[in-house]
């Protein structure tokens, strides 16, 4: 298999953005540091076959394409690529496998990147900020737009 | 290896004082000599790392601009997210490590290449350091807490362990010194039993919004463990400007490095005992020599005159590890409570008691999460409250004093969260068909509702717990630290304690029964005590209690190897005490003014 | 006390007008504080990158927040000094811009992005030593009532009032102590509660040292935290000149002029947004922070004897945290629209005249409620205009705004 880096960042982009169910732009520079640690932890993932199965479900609604998608990666044995991909998008972090001592090199962006803080509604620690007290006080943001736009809301009247 | 072939560098000068460190301990002292205008000041320190910009050869005309940006990026891409980690020396076994080699340090994921200890999953001694410029400071806690007038005499009031040589009323100005050195943010109105002469220099910091729902839920009838007490404790990290440095502002990273130095470190003394400005402006009069990639091997005695030390020797890693020899008229080890003692241990100095090794001590910690209401953690200073209700009590006669924190960090501590949380929801989310959106709001879920106590306990001198020399050495042949430690039924009770207590709180805060974890072992505090007490009595003791070792008239001892018993407070700001108080003693001296 | 001092006051009624000049003052400084923190960049994705420049325009947003919560602090503590005399309330101030020289010391009064320039500003404000002021006090147009060269010097003034005023303690303090805001109500420990002359005096000393400093304290003050940040912008700046910290904020950035507008000839411009999805979300921004100033008002006015002050400071401290700083933030990176090139807008802080205390309590919440709950429905709509990342502010506002509203209305 010999694709050209932008063709498996495209690919990339693609099987993140139906794991993940992103429905927003994806920070290219971020992909690749990525696609990098995954690349790092097995160098002949099947990236190419993932993509080119998930590519024709990609306009489907979520729920058919999460159905078919989950049916795809049990049937070609993909579960340890799919946690791999959405361990390092979630955590920043290659250790989400069995196997724990399985520890890839990142740079700084993969953390700073994690979507894990949006989860947490907070900066990634190390981070400074983001002011003194903030903590006392329960957090404001809306989670919702981590990986897909919030919902609209009703008004409660 | 002391006994390297040829003869070492002589260092030509007679030294007024030689400091052995350049940690908490060794940084202050420096600073106050230098400040009292002490001549010839050397400071060696075995580490070679850089907290701010200076050189020798710039002196006090170095620009001493903060070098933390480094470590920070050191720490975001390094993959193993751990105390030490913003130190490039930190991740030995890890390919990006950049090992000390002539120096190692025990290490997290690999603290038995260094200790020899009994393999896992024995109960261990679990606390690691760093051998590096500004030693563990960078990634302490910052709790800078007192201990109780009781912690003092804990023989006479309780018939446990043994009575310290001074009492909390003679060390009383020196904490209050150390706490307007460091800059200690606190409430006067939760002193406890200790008593102060003047207020925390800052107001408190704010507790957590997790602190909020525990405190409510303690005051709930939901809540039936004994009455407790939740405060805030005090902290040497700013609630407001203070010594130049900010505020915090809740970066959530007290450890391993705080990204704006809201919190107190050693760099600030070092960098004024080497000439740099304070804030207002001013420079210490007479700056200290340091020679850092310094590893002291040897301490050799006078021939002539057993009760004096001659001279050092130490490596000098910027020279080949070449041999170097340093005279002086009073050495000073602060080295830290492990190494102290190994390198006595090494040429059998200063232990006519043989007491040196024993005692040691830490602050086992009992470590309970569980999954609860959300408390939202991962935001503001790691540790914002404190339960002080048990820390004395007539209890103490039969069971460890205990003193029970919050973590806001989730379960990192018991579980390595926030990995490992995700890791568990997406794979047991993938096993039931979910993707992206379903598991990030199970991970979000999950994470707001992780909650971990962890309690401090106390630890009786034991002097069979002990530091020793192991057949093992290391890279250049210097027998390596081999550990003897126990935990024993007193203290044990105190974590059987704590764990009741932790559960009742949790349980009061919604936990999910099945969720509750305790875990098995004591984990270390990082806070390693004894192994070379004072005392009054050169019998039971190595020093007199202001670290002067009964055995040698120019040895100082100064650190938490001092500590005859440990309470239930971090050491650090007892620690800064009782080098202050050395400090001016040792000035008196050397100007002059005081004994000897 | 030296009884041949000069004081400047002698009556309560100067002294109370003094203190409202001073609430105005500090209310008006964090406001400006606010938005230059706002206006900084914060993410690297911004141009930033990672590294040292990330970690200082973060560090910076942090301290500057830092000093507008004192401000906040000192406004809360000179409303205990006013009602400590027998006076109300005051948060009503005159909208943005107004000219130089209508507060000590005689400098712009401008929303303004995070600079140089507005750093220099700053630093003026805070300065324990008159600056150099440009325009000078005997223009016309500048009112007369004040001529302070600097807010320390008014504060010394005032200070000299209570000290050197020739009426007693008992009848000086007319004020029902109740009615003090307490430290621990408002999360500032430091807060002094004014009963006399001993405390008016502590109460005074906390702003002055926390402003320009004590002689023997200066780097902490803010007057010393800006000149360091001046410092270390210069600094980075040097090492690297197209460094950017701030976001490309419009000066003083309207949704509409208002008559109390004054820009000032020499000072920064008014600019009128022009992008209508921003003006929505300014007015969003506007009802937010004139809801939180209406319940402030009931706040300090209440004291701590209002059964109704936990739901009161609920809303204060909820709109503060949870509306009003991600609004604020938001409105940086949203265009100022047509005409403006890339400059974006930014909170703009507006009031009226019916912000003022609203004398009565249950009257108050209904109000307060049913302007929430229409600010909500505005922002469940204009979230639908917006970006993802934008959108999901908007999204957790209206969801903030609705549940303070039915808090308010489950006090009975």
């Amino acid at each position: 298999m010999s694709a050209s880096s932008a063709d498996r960042l495209d690919q990339f982009e693609l099987v993140s953005r139906v794991l993940l169910e992103f429905e927003h732009e994806i920070q290219p520079s971020l992909a690749r540091a990525l696609l990098g640690m995954v690349d790092a932890w097995k160098p002949t993932w099947p990236l190419a076959e993932m993509a080119a199965t998930f590519a024709p479900w990609e306009a489907l609604p979520p729920d058919e394409r999460e159905r078919r998608v989950v049916s795809a990666l049990n049937a070609n044995g993909w579960i340890p690529e799919a946690q791999a991909v959405m361990g390092v998008w979630f955590s920043g972090q290659l250790a989400c496998l069995d196997d724990d001592t399985t520890f890839v090199d990142a740079p700084g962006d993969a953390y700073l990147g994690a979507l894990v803080w949006g989860l947490l509604q907070t900066n990634p620690s190390g981070l400074p900020g983001p002011f003194f007290g903030e903590w006392a006080y329960p957090p404001s943001a809306d989670i919702t737009w981590v990986v897909a736009p919030s919902p609209r809301p009703k008004a409660q009247r | 290896m002391s006994g390297s072939a040829g003869d070492p560098f002589e260092d030509p000068t007679v030294h007024e004082v030689v400091i052995v460190g350049a940690g908490y301990v060794g940084s202050l002292l420096a600073e106050q000599l230098a400040a009292a205008g002490v001549p010839d000041v050397v400071v060696l320190e075995a580490g070679n790392n850089r907290l701010f910009d200076w050189s020798p050869d710039e002196g006090p005309s170095s620009s001493f601009a903060d070098a933390r940006q480094p470590m920070l990026d050191h720490y975001f891409a390094n993959q193993v997210k751990m105390d030490n980690s913003a130190f490039e020396q930190a991740v030995a076994a890890r390919s990006d490590g950049v090992r000390v080699v002539y120096a190692p340090s025990p290490m997290v994921d690999s603290d038995r290449d260094y200790f020899v200890q009994p393999p896992s999953p024995q109960q261990v001694f679990d606390s690691i350091y760093m051998r590096m410029v500004g030693g563990t400071s960078y990634h302490w806690l910052g709790i800078a807490m007192r201990l109780l007038p009781s912690d003092f005499q804990v023989r006479s009031l309780y018939g446990v362990g043994v009575d310290w040589p001074i009492s909390y009323d003679e060390l009383e100005p020196w904490y209050t010194k150390a706490e307007y050195l460091l800059g200690v943010s606190g409430d006067d109105q939760s002193i406890g039993a200790a008593w102060r002469s003047a207020p925390y220099p800052m107001p408190p910091i704010p507790q957590s919004y997790h602190d909020k729902v525990a405190m409510a839920a303690a005051a709930s009838d939901r809540y039936d463990g004994p009455p407790i007490d939740i405060t805030a404790p005090p902290v040497a990290r700013n609630s407001v400007p203070y010594d130049g440095r900010p505020a915090c502002a809740g970066s959530n990273n007290c450890t391993p490095i705080c990204p704006i130095q809201a919190k107190h470190d050693a760099s600030v003394n070092l960098k004024r005992a080497l000439g740099a400005p304070g804030p207002d402006g001013s420079r210490v009069p007479n700056p200290v020599d340091l020679r850092v990639g310094a590893l002291v091997t040897d301490v050799v005695v006078d021939p002539s005159s057993p009760r004096r030390i001659d001279h050092l020797i130490y490596r000098d890693a910027a020279n080949g590890l070449r041999p170097t020899r340093i005279r002086a008229k009073r050495f000073i080890l602060a080295i830290h409570t492990v190494e102290i003692a190994k390198l006595l241990l090494k040429g059998n100095i200063a232990n006519s008691s043989d007491q040196l090794g024993r005692n040691l001590m830490d602050h086992p910690c009992q470590l309970t999460s569980a999954r609860t209401v959300p408390v939202h953690p991962f935001r503001g200073p790691l540790v914002t409250s404190t339960i002080d209700t048990y820390r004395d009590g007539k209890f103490r006669s039969y069971r460890a004093a205990s003193r029970t924190e919050f973590q806001n960090i989730g379960w990192t501590w018991t579980m390595g969260s926030p990995t490992s949380t995700v890791v568990k929801a997406v794979n047991e989310m993938l096993a039931q068909g979910r993707l992206g959106r379903a598991i990030a709001a199970r991970i979000a879920d999950d994470l707001s509702r992780e909650v971990t106590f962890d309690t401090l306990l106390d630890q009786l001198p034991d002097p069979a717990n002990r530091v020793t020399l192991a057949d093992e050495r290391d890279e250049i042949g210097i027998p390596r630290p081999k550990l003897t430690y126990t935990i024993d039924e007193y203290t044990k009770a105190g974590g059987d304690f704590a764990e009741a207590l932790s559960v009742s709180l949790m349980t009061a805060m919604g936990a999910d029964p099945s969720t509750v974890y305790a875990q098995a072992t004591y984990a270390g505090a990082g806070h390693h005590l004894g192994t070379h007490r004072m005392g009054d009595d050169p019998k039971t003791s190595v020093t007199d209690s202001y670290g002067r070792t009964h055995d040698h008239d120019n040895l100082h001892l100064i650190g938490g190897g001092s500590f005859p018993t440990v309470g239930t407070a971090n050491p650090t700001l007892t620690l800064v005490a009782l080098t202050l108080r050395s400090a001016e003693r040792l000035i008196d001296e050397i100007t002059g003014k005081g004994p000897m | 006390m030296s009884d041949d001092e000069q004081a400047l006051f002698t009556t309560r009624a100067q002294l109370a007008d003094a203190l409202a000049v001073a609430c105005e003052l500090e209310h008006g400084l964090s406001l400006q504080y606010l938005f230059a923190a706002f206006s900084l960049k914060k993410e690297a994705d911004e141009g930033l990158g990672l590294g040292e420049h990330l970690t200082a325009c973060r560090r910076w947003a942090g301290e500057i927040f830092f000093i507008a919560a004192q401000e906040m602090l000192h406004l809360a503590q000179a409303s205990n000094l006013l009602l400590a005399i027998g006076g109300a309330p005051h948060l009503a101030r005159p909208n943005f811009p107004q000219l130089a020289g209508i507060y000590p010391p005689g400098l712009g009064w401008d929303l303004t992005a995070f600079s140089p320039g507005t750093l220099a500003r700053f630093i003026a404000y805070e300065s324990p030593a008159a600056p150099a002021v440009s325009g000078s006090s005997d223009d016309p147009v500048v009112p007369t009532r004040l001529t302070h060269a600097s807010i320390a010097e008014m504060y010394s003034a005032i200070e000299a009032a209570f000290r050197t005023m020739r009426i007693p303690d008992g009848d000086l303090f007319i004020g029902d102590p109740r009615d003090q805001i307490v430290g621990e109500m408002v999360d500032f420990p430091q807060l002094v509660k004014v009963v006399d002359r001993a405390t008016a005096q502590q109460a005074i000393t906390l702003i002055m040292v926390q402003g320009e400093g004590s002689p023997a304290d200066r780097p902490d003050s803010h007057f010393g935290v800006f000149s360091t940040i001046q410092r270390q912008l210069g600094q980075l700046t040097a090492a690297d000149p197209t460094f950017r910290p701030a976001r490309p904020v419009a000066d003083n950035p309207l949704s509409g002029a208002h008559p109390d507008c004054n820009p000032d000839p020499a000072g920064a411009r008014l600019n009128l947004i022009a992008d209508p999805t921003t003006i929505r979300v300014q007015d969003i921004f506007t009802s937010s922070y004139d809801m939180l100033l209406l319940a402030l008002f009931r706040f300090f006015a209440g004291g701590s004897t209002d059964a109704a002050a936990p739901a009161v400071k609920r809303v204060v401290f909820e709109l503060m945290m949870n509306v009003v700083r991600p609004l604020g933030d938001l409105l940086t990176r949203l265009p100022m629209g047509d005409g403006y090139g890339a400059l974006t807008a930014g909170p703009s802080f507006e009031t009226f005249p019916e912000i003022e205390l609203l004398p009565h309590g249950a009257a108050a919440r209904v109000l307060i409620a049913e302007r929430l709950e229409t600010t909500q429905l505005d922002a469940i709509e204009v979230g639908g205009l917006l970006d993802r990342r934008s959108a999901a502010v908007l999204v957790s506002v209206a969801d903030h705004l609705g549940r303070l509203a039915q808090a308010l209305r489950a006090v009975s």
